[in-house]
């Protein structure tokens, strides 16, 4: 438990920059208002920091999973959703995500690049359509 | 009627595609859950968060055992995401959720656009990892 508060208290001390925060919290408003649209985010930040589009969506995981996680228990807790209206899309979900695994490693970054920019497109015109 | 399964099917086989690609679940399935199905909009983003757990578990394994990533990135702002998720918990049932996607929804398109100018410059970039 040491070890874990110590390294909260160096990851605090090295966040000089907003963007980390803004960006930090910008995704988990999204999360938890909209059910989606941390990983949007997310891969942008990512690149910014440096890393290039395959790592950055892969990276995009490691901060939406945990979130999704906290975000789907209060929307259970709060009886928005029951296990039963899920479990029927778990099976084609996982399959799909096997798939997608091995795509994201063979596809080049370009192509990912571009299509990442489709999504967001469109995610934004649906959201905007409300 | 007897479709219906086969589409669920593919709806949520290519949700997991996208949400385990890191373009988020969400941009297939929520549409399909609130246009086919007509499932209200907090239940369907019930749906797709538990959806999203079991698909991003999955490939995040695999992620993390096949190359090395900048976790700590990853956690720095992850802890920068808590306490904006917790606001988001308690303001859930207080703001105007509709108006507010509508303001994501044109920030979604400005960072889109920032994404196909910078299209260009994604050739063969000696970017690290």
């Amino acid at each position: 438990m040491n070890g874990f508060a110590r390294y909260i208290l160096k990851t605090v001390m090295r966040m000089k920059k907003w963007k980390t925060v803004c960006c930090g919290v910008g995704i988990g408003l999204c999360n938890a208002l909209f059910g989606a649209g941390g990983g949007l985010l997310a891969v942008p930040y990512f690149k910014a920091c440096g890393l290039r589009q395959k790592s950055a969506q892969a990276l995009s995981l490691a901060v939406t999973l945990p979130l999704s996680a906290l975000s789907a228990f209060v929307y259970l807790w709060r009886g928005y959703v029951t296990l039963s209206d899920a479990v029927r899309f778990v099976l084609p979900g996982l399959l799909g995500a096997a798939a997608g695994t091995l795509l994201l490693k063979k596809s080049p970054d370009r192509v990912l690049h571009g299509i990442f920019a489709l999504l967001l497109c469109w995610a934004g015109v649906r959201m905007l359509a409300g | 009627m007897t479709w219906m399964p086969l589409i669920s099917f593919i709806a949520a086989a290519l949700a997991g595609v996208c949400g385990a690609m890191g373009f988020g679940s969400g941009t297939v399935l929520l549409l399909y859950l609130t246009f086919c199905l007509s499932v209200d909009q907090q239940t369907a983003q019930g749906i797709n968060l538990l959806f999203f757990l079991p698909a991003a578990f999955l490939a995040l394994t695999v992620y993390l055992a096949g190359r090395d990533l900048p976790l700590r990135r990853a956690g720095g702002l992850l802890l920068c995401a808590l306490p904006g998720a917790a606001l988001g918990y308690a303001l859930l049932s207080v703001l105007p959720v509709a108006l507010l996607r509508r303001f994501f929804g044109a920030f979604l398109i400005v960072l889109a656009i920032k994404e196909f100018l910078s299209l260009k410059k994604t050739k063969k970039q000696p970017t690290f990892r």
